[in-house]
């Protein structure tokens, strides 16, 4: 798999997945999408994400939580709307705008998301309030 | 893959399906939208309000908008199969994908300033300005994809095809282009089911002066020619024209008068107005009741001949009769005017002016139909019945002797002068639109290939004057729908720029020393040179207020001797010039004076009437 915007937090070490989720997310200035779980369809998520994060000069850039649970007293410190904050530990993932406020969420509910999904996830995060 | 709201497999059954629901919002606001390019310079948008004033002298641009005017045409034409929510998603898509194609130089731009200065202070503050309305734009698009399974497959379609590590750039290309792509495909699918019904859509102009239409050229809309090249002239001043000099004569007149005889008079005179008409009525009946005796001699000749030459005289009788009916009522609520219930003098103004435009229509249609007919009755009989021909010849007479009567010579002039008169009075005109008809050279445009802007040039209106109306009507139909009037706009043409005006009246000059005059004012012929107009494009300003100043020239005669002395004044104007002040000069004399000036309806007051007509 070739991912060249991607993250990919640790599973074996809790506390550098946490310190190098934090340092993404708090100390430089990007558009996230983090991807939350393991399996295949998070793979396809990931894979989706990291096509439409461009190229290396663009500040968007994906994280995969393969172990979102590692990440968890992170994800409990972020801004955003109380229902989106809400919906989180059961997503597939969420996006992030540059001030370190999560915007979208795509619920488990939700299909996999494709390309157009997945652009919605990054236009919101980029997107005026 | 994402859920739909509504699912359709090709995009004609998805026309469909579209049923009008939030569908009103594409019918917001009017299909014309008018700006107004003046003759400074100046470029006013005209709003959209049924009714406009614009300058005399200016040139209109007219814009189509093209999506209220398909929602407009297939709610008129009742096609289901196109429905306002459709017409208002392909605009929505076409605009917000114009719009994100247009935002990618300067996402370019916020991207490539943030990669080279990333540390920079405000330098993410920058950037998430930079970036936000490409994102809004793409939400836009996505929003609408979300209810159109077609075209969200389109924009998978079209992020599949650029490559990983692309700049986001093209991924916003690809998106945007996909949606005009898509908004285009429903635009010729709704244009063919219109082309189908015969859909047609048309722009007309007329311009109305003295309850008159002529057909105006709108380009690309019309195969009219173009009108006359005419500018109102703002500038100069001209030496007074025949009519002018004439009202300056009646104005010196009527302060002979009242300066010999008192200001009682100028109201005696005032009272000729509908005695005036009364008496052209009067001269009416008169036509109508010799005509009838004539018609009568002609029966009579004929006797019991044969039915051809029967009916002819039965249908120029029952024309006569109507017509004496007709003009007997009128003279009689003229006879009566004074105990007639108007309700206000502009009541009595108004409908002086219809009566009197009714009646010369009237009587000209009248006396031409009797001419025709009579005519016609001489060629049906033999020329031995010779007392038969001879009582014919002899109703021809008469009746073109009341043509004469009612409608040439001073007749004329005397309808003339009280039409202008009381046009001049009345604030604006009563224009029927209804009656404004589509001419066979007004070209039928289907939609996909009616141009989406024209321009009037006034200019190109020929001769007009302020208080003239321009009216603009877009009206559609179809093979099987007659036409109907979608939009109606009309603009009035008033002297909104500044320009100079004359007027002509009286004045009443209060000297302010002593003077031979015997009274406290001496009542004296005067022209005014008025700076007017100064932008206000307001309805009551331009109809009634119409406010001037400048100089006022007038022939005083302060030591009455006969003799006019020349008095030079600053003046003031208001109410259309009725009413003027100022204070002035008397050159010839020395002497100051303080003046009130009225300008008089001098067409009115210089009626002649008839030598046994008691003076009021």
């Amino acid at each position: 798999m070739e991912l060249l915007k991607t993250t990919i937090l640790p599973t074996d070490d809790k506390r550098l997945a946490v310190d190098m989720f934090r340092q993404l997310i708090f100390d430089r200035p990007a558009v996230l999408i983090v991807v939350r779980g393991k399996d295949t369809e998070a793979e396809t998520f990931v894979q989706r994400a990291d096509r439409l994060a461009a190229d290396a000069s663009d500040p968007r850039w994906v994280v995969w939580a393969r172990r979102p649970e590692q990440v968890e007293e992170v994800v409990q410190q972020l801004k955003g709307a109380g229902n989106l904050l809400n919906e989180i530990p059961t997503s597939r993932g969420f996006s992030l705008s540059l001030s370190d406020e999560v915007r979208d969420v795509v619920t488990g509910s939700e299909p996999v998301p494709d390309l157009v999904r997945v652009l919605k996830a990054f236009a919101k995060a980029e997107a005026s309030l | 893959m994402m859920r739909f709201k509504h699912r359709s497999r090709i995009p004609v059954i998805c026309l469909t399906l579209w049923v009008a629901g939030a569908g009103a919002l594409a019918e917001q606001g009017p299909v014309l939208k008018l700006e107004e390019l003046d003759d400074d310079g100046k470029t006013t948008t005209l709003g959209e309000k049924p009714l406009a004033i614009v300058d005399i002298n200016s040139e209109i641009k007219v814009q189509l908008d093209s999506t209220v005017l398909e929602a407009r045409v297939t709610r008129l034409l009742g096609d289901k199969a196109v429905s306002d929510e459709l017409i208002k998603k392909v605009s929505a898509l076409k605009n917000v994908s114009q719009k994100g194609l247009e935002l990618i130089g300067p996402l370019t731009q916020a991207l490539k300033q943030y990669a080279e200065n990333s540390e920079a202070p405000d330098a993410v503050k920058a950037l998430s300005r930079g970036i936000a309305p490409s994102a809004n734009a793409i939400l836009e698009v996505i929003a609408v994809a979300e209810n159109d399974r077609i075209l969200y497959t389109r924009l998978n379609a079209a992020l599949e095809a650029i490559p990983r590590g692309a700049p986001r750039t093209m991924q916003n290309r690809a998106l945007f282009e996909a949606a005009a792509a898509y908004a285009d495909e429903l635009k010729q699918t709704i244009d063919e089911l219109l082309r189908k019904e015969g859909a047609y859509v048309q722009l007309g102009a007329w311009i109305i002066q003295d309850g008159q239409d002529r057909p105006l050229h709108l380009r690309g809309f019309d195969e009219y020619p173009e009108g006359d090249f005419f500018v109102v002239d703002r500038w100069t001043i001209v030496p007074l024209s025949e009519s002018q000099k004439k009202q300056l004569k009646d104005a010196m007149d009527i302060a002979r008068t009242v300066n010999e005889k008192g200001i009682g008079e100028l109201f005696k005179t005032a009272r000729v107005a509908p005695g005036a008409v009364a008496d052209i009525l009067a001269h009416a009946a008169e036509c109508a009741q010799g005509i009838e005796a004539k018609l009568a001699s002609v029966q009579t000749a004929a006797g019991a001949t044969v039915e051809s030459i029967r009916n002819s005289l039965n249908t120029a009788g029952k024309e006569q009769q109507e017509y004496k009916n007709y003009v007997l009522s009128l003279r009689d609520k003229y006879d009566s005017v004074s105990t007639t219930g108007f309700s206000s003098g502009a009541a009595l103004l108004e409908s002086t002016y219809s009566d009197l435009v009714e009646f010369q229509q009237k009587t000209k249609s009248f006396v031409e139909s009797q001419l025709r007919l009579l005519n016609d009755l001489q060629g049906k009989v033999e020329a031995s019945a010779s007392q038969l021909q001879t009582a014919i010849q002899e109703a021809v007479k008469v009746v073109q002797a009341c043509r004469e009567k009612s409608l040439e010579g001073p007749a004329a002039d005397s309808i003339a002068g009280l039409t202008d008169t009381l046009k001049t009075i009345r604030l604006s005109q009563e224009i029927n639109t209804a009656v404004l008809e589509f001419g066979e050279e007004v070209l039928k445009h289907t939609l996909d290939k009616i141009p989406q802007s024209t321009e009037l040039n006034l200019k190109r209106a020929g001769l007009r004057k302020a208080g003239d109306a321009v009216v603009l009507k877009l009206a559609a139909g179809s093979a099987q729908r007659q036409r109907q009037v979608l939009e109606e706009r009309r603009l009035d043409l008033y002297r909104v720029l500044p320009h100079i005006e004359m007027a002509i009246g009286i004045i009443f000059a209060d000297p302010t020393e002593s003077t031979e005059v015997e009274s406290r004012f001496q009542v004296a012929p005067s022209y005014s040179i008025l700076l007017k107009g100064f932008g206000d494009r307001g309805v009551t300003y331009n109809r009634l207020l119409t406010p001037g100043f400048g100089v006022n020239v007038s022939a005083l005669d302060f030591n009455k001797d006969d003799t006019p002395e020349l008095g030079i004044a600053v003046v003031g104007s208001l109410f259309r010039d009725y009413f003027q002040v100022g204070y002035g000069y008397n050159i010839n004399e020395d002497a100051d004076y303080w003046f009130f000036g009225l300008r008089l309806p001098l067409g009115t007051f210089t009626l002649p009437r008839p030598e046994n007509d008691p003076q009021p």
